[in-house]
């Protein structure tokens, strides 16, 4: 085993230098407003709680409590979508596409609309029955309803 | 089935270029393809390693739509190539209706991925993980075959308890149908001399799956109980000679293994009905009538971190009986019936930790052994030599892994194994097999 732990300190070592000094790991997160969870106009609730938005954005909960359907819908590679990932889901975004990929891959579920910028996102879910989403407090949220974390 | 193959690859390549799957007339598509490389210093593993092979790889399309608001339907293909098993021989992979009526309540049915351990639902995806090559001890790959999916029906579900965290629950009944002939099973009797196998016949599946996700973030424990039949017909061409294995008939087991039965004993009941130059062929019955496999799983995810340890025991009951005459009792003429009873162990502990969006480091410690009983192999002889089974017994693998999101579809990588033992092993080009032995792999995989 001795080796083995000579192998991966070595490897991590070198690793780490190598990946702080390119400047590719955001560690952390800059601010740039909060995040808003956003939802159709229609949707039956103002408020959710953070177990069920998580429960939402894993798609273990698929229905509204009037049986509609949920549609989720995130954001592609952006740090709105990385804050959002980390303040209600808890997981990276590299987790989380790995998360939805097992799903898709094994049967399990249908994976979220993913759209490229946030005013694509207030968009879809202004004009989508039953569609959930997030962007930053920044952006303008005309037509959509704000959802508030509890 | 090949210009299929190729046609799909094709299409695949293609539709790589977006990271998104793309959709047709609500059906949305998903793919992948990977090209490996495995080469070994010692012995041959999974295909022929010595000196390096390209033969690994692996691809698979799916489709799935959603028809109502809780319900989908959806199917995948898959084939792979690694060494003598697959062959890029395209099979129905998972073929699903799900209807989730509620959070806590929902049905499958059709052909399911097996819910055993954490991760052998996804054991074909190569982008959901940081190895090239999963644990053998739990996810062998010569096994996949047989242990990938079920046809049949299932319930599932995740119950809420609080301040306890949460239940989920997955319930399968059905069957193995392993149709291909180059499944693990396959390759297994065929390398202990099997020359015709007519018939492979899984009986009746349950799976029991419970995960506790407990109220520690990150944290989840998981037991996982699989109860299976399985019937063999083959008929096996090998020779022994009763004499040179002081004191032991060894024969093979069905599973990879091979069984040794004291001739001391034996001598006074049975003699060798038909036998020329002590070759015999000898048609034989495994019925592997009880497999009852426990898998304990415990997994800690810690921002980029991923704790897992795995633990597996597999008990098999099998009756092997001769249906070829070869060997018959001496008092009354009845065939050969062998009852034996083996369990295997299995674990595993590994970490990764994701440094960047583009590189992720992984590491894990398994270790296998054919016979927990016997771990050291000591009770068991070879046929060819006489000599006992010593490291044929176990392996155990040091492994480290590099890998490299070159972007959101290209994931490229690299990995080193350190292994001791040679269970499932083969030897190298020349016969011979040496214990401590490196693996070194690389895999290329496109996603969308």
């Amino acid at each position: 085993m001795s080796a083995l732990f000579k192998r991966v300190l070595w490897i991590v070592l070198t690793a780490a230098v190598i990946t702080f000094n390119s400047g590719a790991v955001p560690m952390t997160f800059a601010s740039s407003g909060n995040i808003v969870v956003i939802g159709h106009p229609n949707l039956p609730i103002n408020s959710i709680s953070k177990t069920d938005l998580k429960n939402i954005f894993t798609g273990r909960k698929i229905a509204w409590s009037g049986d509609e359907t949920i549609v989720v819908v995130i954001l592609k590679k952006s740090k709105t979508h990385d804050r959002f990932l980390s303040k209600y889901v808890n997981k990276t975004s590299s987790q989380f596409r790995s998360y939805w990929i097992r799903l898709v891959f094994s049967g399990k579920g249908v994976a979220p609309i993913s759209l490229a910028s946030e005013e694509d996102m207030v968009d879809y879910v202004s004009n989508t029955k039953g569609a959930i989403g997030y962007i930053s407090s920044n952006t303008n949220n005309t037509g959509t309803k704000i959802i508030s974390v509890e | 089935m090949k210009k299929i193959m190729s046609i799909t690859v094709c299409i695949i390549v293609m539709m790589a270029g977006s990271p998104q799957a793309y959709e047709v007339g609500g059906v949305d598509i998903h793919g992948f393809v990977s090209q490996g490389y495995l080469c070994s210093d010692d012995n041959n593993y999974l295909a022929d390693t010595e000196g390096g092979t390209t033969e690994f790889n692996e691809f698979g399309i799916n489709f799935t739509k959603r028809i109502t608001d809780r319900l989908s339907v959806g199917l995948q293909f898959f084939a792979r190539d690694l060494g003598d098993y697959g062959g890029d021989d395209l099979e129905l992979d998972w073929a699903v209706i799900n209807y989730g009526w509620k959070e806590w309540l929902g049905f499958r049915a059709g052909r399911l991925k097996m819910p055993r351990g954490f991760y052998n639902e996804i054991r074909d995806i190569d982008s959901a993980r940081v190895n090239i090559l999963m644990p053998h001890s739990l996810y062998s790959e010569t096994a996949r075959d047989e242990s990938a999916g079920v046809e049949g029906a299932g319930i599932y579900g995740t119950i809420p308890m609080g301040f306890m965290g949460n239940a989920c629950y997955q319930v399968l009944f059905g069957r193995i149908d392993s149709k291909s002939d180059k499944s693990g099973t396959t390759a297994a009797l065929e390398a202990q001399g099997a020359d015709d196998i007519t018939d492979i016949d899984y009986d009746d599946l349950f799976v029991y799956s419970l995960i506790w996700e407990t109220p520690l973030e990150g944290l989840r424990t998981g037991w996982c109980f699989l109860d299976l039949s399985v019937e063999v017909e083959a008929s096996l061409d090998y020779n022994y000679n009763v004499n040179s294995y002081l004191g032991m008939i060894v024969i093979p087991d069905g599973m990879g293994g091979w069984v040794g039965i004291p001739a001391g004993a034996l001598q006074p009941d049975y003699f060798i009905h038909t036998i020329v130059d002590l070759d015999i062929e000898v048609g034989f019955v495994f019925d592997l009538s009880k497999i009852k496999m426990n898998v304990y799983s415990v997994e800690y995810v810690y921002d980029n971190l991923v704790l897992a340890y795995e633990h597996v025991y597999t008990e098999t009951l099998t009756s092997m009986l001769d249906t070829s005459g070869a060997l018959l009792l001496r008092e009354t003429g009845e065939p050969y019936l062998q009852d034996y009873h083996i369990e295997t162990e299995a674990y595993y502990v590994s970490a990764a930790y994701r440094f960047s969006e583009w590189f992720e480091l992984g590491a894990y410690y398994a270790t296998a052994y054919y016979n927990r009983e016997d771990r050291d192999g000591d009770n068991v002889m070879i046929p060819s030599t006489g000599e006992t089974w010593g490291a044929n017994a176990w392996l155990k693998d040091e492994c480290v892994s590099l890998r490299f999101d070159l972007s959101e579809n290209w994931t490229l990588k690299l990995e080193h194994h350190s292994m001791d033992g040679l269970y499932s092993v083969d030897p190298d080009d020349d016969g011979n097999t040496d214990k401590n032995w490196h693996l070194y792999a690389a895999k290329m995989t496109l996603r969308f």
